[in-house]
């Protein structure tokens, strides 16, 4: 269970890089024209505040290995411009309405607009990182872009391979294969490129990168499974998003795929036939009776044991990650994620 | 894909029963978290096994040692947990049937009031697996006191004396006592119980003996 302390401590870190970073973030976002329909559209993810977790992890673990902010911060901005062009991208593929707490791109502007708005993002997140490598030494430069250029690769590949389950309606899954999607997908780009990223800058290239994986994979696998629980458990207040979005969108997330598993009989017919319809067919009633199922077949309990299963280890894996570091809030800011990833509300 | 993408359909009841039961409930929950850290682990070693090493890679201790590290965790968590939910009854343990390492000491006490026949304990063998386990014997070959002193007359007998099938995500309780010839002499006395059928368990069993 996370401390009062651990909360506040994590908040309040958050809170000030993320002011650090969205000013930094809409500075590197043109203003001129078409103001209207790109830079506009384009800052209007970016100017709305969210958790900035990934640019918190990527600047406290610069910190914490010795860098400073001039060296990070531009870092931990094309990580959140990327992930804002992931978010336009993203409510669109799924037909989302909400995110964080007010109107998609697309339903404030359209598609076309909205796809635009989220190339550009993503445009924009690679000229700052380039930019920024120009000023480091050759080497790091290099390796900084290579670690930049994977991560993006492994996010777009978890992102086909759910889509690809859906659109070919793939059933047999097991919680092994959730896994290795949301390693592809989700932890790639939300902690174990901002923890090496972080170290690698912070250290000046010499820390060890690979411990920095198993911690960042235990974190991330842990925050989204809490993710997958929010969305069924949530208030929309809190969580910002539809609450059963990933119902609606017949998203293969852990509770699901242990529903899938173990529904017999008309359960599982109802299931197969709920699975088979477009997003726009499904009905508030329906989600509803996926909503029971998930209950009566303990789903929502297997995803949060398992979620706790692995977050247990990312303690351990993290006292090997950061054994270099130095000790203070930055490293603090980082232990304290860990509770804080199983007990979020937001 | 990765991993056993086998549905659990053939695997129990159309709909898991409720978990009114708290040991039962905290032995499952134990199970699925020990379940979700080793999907976890395996995962992440199959991808690190092939990832180049990062140029600023430097000592590393062996891969082995953190999957065993994981394994540790992975016991701790299903021994935390079948702790905290022992049975109520008294002298009653609840252990792993497919894990490794010392389980909880099992306890029987024979006082000057009781028949020298009277002490019992329980193990629970649990199966958190998803295959059926057995057959499955318990023994324990010999007690013996701190000074060497071997407990002659007294034999530890188990009922069931054999365990046929455990099935998957079960639990099955086996009555441990000692019989007796004879007097005994006082002291407590210490074994190891194994089992046939389940290599890596095995549990100390401790037997005191108060002056007649």
């Amino acid at each position: 269970m996370l401390s009062a302390d651990g909360t506040h401590l994590v908040e309040a870190y958050s809170d000030d890089v993320s002011r650090l970073v969205r000013r930094s973030m809409l500075d590197s976002i043109p203003d001129g024209e078409p103001h209207r329909w790109l830079y506009r559209v384009a800052r209007a993810y970016p100017s709305r505040p969210g958790k900035a977790l990934r640019p918190a992890l990527c600047v406290a673990t610069c910190r914490a290995f010795g860098g400073s902010d001039g060296d990070i911060v531009p870092v931990a901005v094309a990580i959140e411009l990327l992930h804002n062009a992931f978010l336009v991208h993203d409510d669109i593929v799924d037909g989302s309405e909400r995110r964080r707490g007010r109107p998609t791109l697309t339903a404030e502007y359209g598609l076309g607009l909205a796809l635009n708005a989220g190339d550009a993002l993503a445009v924009l997140s690679n000229q700052v990182l380039r930019r920024h490598a120009g000023c480091l030494d050759e080497d790091l430069a290099e390796r900084l872009l290579s670690e930049f250029d994977a991560m993006a690769l492994r996010t777009l590949e978890g992102q086909a391979t759910e889509l690809g389950w859906r659109r070919d309606r793939v059933e047999e899954l097991a919680p092994e294969d959730y896994l290795d999607l949301i390693m592809h997908k989700t932890c790639w780009y939300t902690t174990v490129h901002p923890l090496r990223a972080g170290a690698l800058i912070g250290s000046g290239g010499d820390a060890d990168l690979r411990p920095m994986v198993r911690f960042g994979f235990y974190l991330g696998a842990a925050f989204q499974i809490q993710d997958d629980l929010l969305n069924l458990l949530g208030t929309e207040q809190e969580y910002g998003k539809e609450i059963d979005g990933d119902l609606y969108e017949g998203k293969r997330t852990l509770p699901l795929i242990h529903l899938l598993r173990n529904a017999r009989g008309p359960d599982r017919r109802a299931l197969d036939l709920y699975l088979g319809l477009e997003r726009s067919e499904r009905t508030p009633a329906m989600v509803s009776q996926i909503r029971e199922l998930l209950n009566a077949y303990g789903s929502i309990t297997f995803a949060a044991a398992y979620g706790r299963g692995i977050a247990g280890a990312a303690l351990d894996a993290f006292e090997a990650a950061f054994a270099p570091a130095v000790d203070g809030p930055d490293r603090d800011f980082v232990r304290a994620l860990i509770p804080y990833m199983l007990d979020r509300r937001t | 894909m990765t991993g056993d993408s086998r549905p659990d359909r053939a695997r129990g009841p159309r709909r898991p029963r409720a978990l009114f039961d708290p040991v039962a409930g905290m032995r499952a929950v134990a199970d699925i978290q020990a379940e979700g850290l080793r999907a976890a682990t395996d995962l992440l070693e199959r991808m690190l096994r092939s990832e180049p090493d990062g140029r600023g890679s430097r000592e590393r201790p062996p891969r082995g040692n953190y999957a065993a590290l994981v394994d540790a965790w992975a016991d701790l968590l299903q021994r935390f947990a079948a702790g905290l939910a022992q049975p109520p009854q008294p002298g009653a343990v609840t252990v792993p049937v497919d894990s490794g390492g010392v389980g909880p000491a099992v306890r029987l006490a024979l006082g000057e009031t009781e028949g020298r026949d009277g002490a019992v304990a329980e193990v629970w063998l649990h199966n958190g697996t998803f295959s059926p386990v057995g057959p499955l014997a318990l023994r324990c070959d010999q007690l013996s006191a701190s000074d060497g002193t071997v407990l002659d007359g007294a034999d530890v007998r188990f009922e069931p004396r054999a365990v046929e099938v455990l099935p998957p995500r079960s639990s099955r309780a086996v009555v441990v006592s000692l019989a007796t010839n004879g007097s005994l002499r006082a002291g407590t006395y210490r074994g190891m119980i194994q089992a046939d059928g389940a290599p890596r368990l095995w549990l100390p069993l401790e037997v005191a003996i108060a002056p007649c």
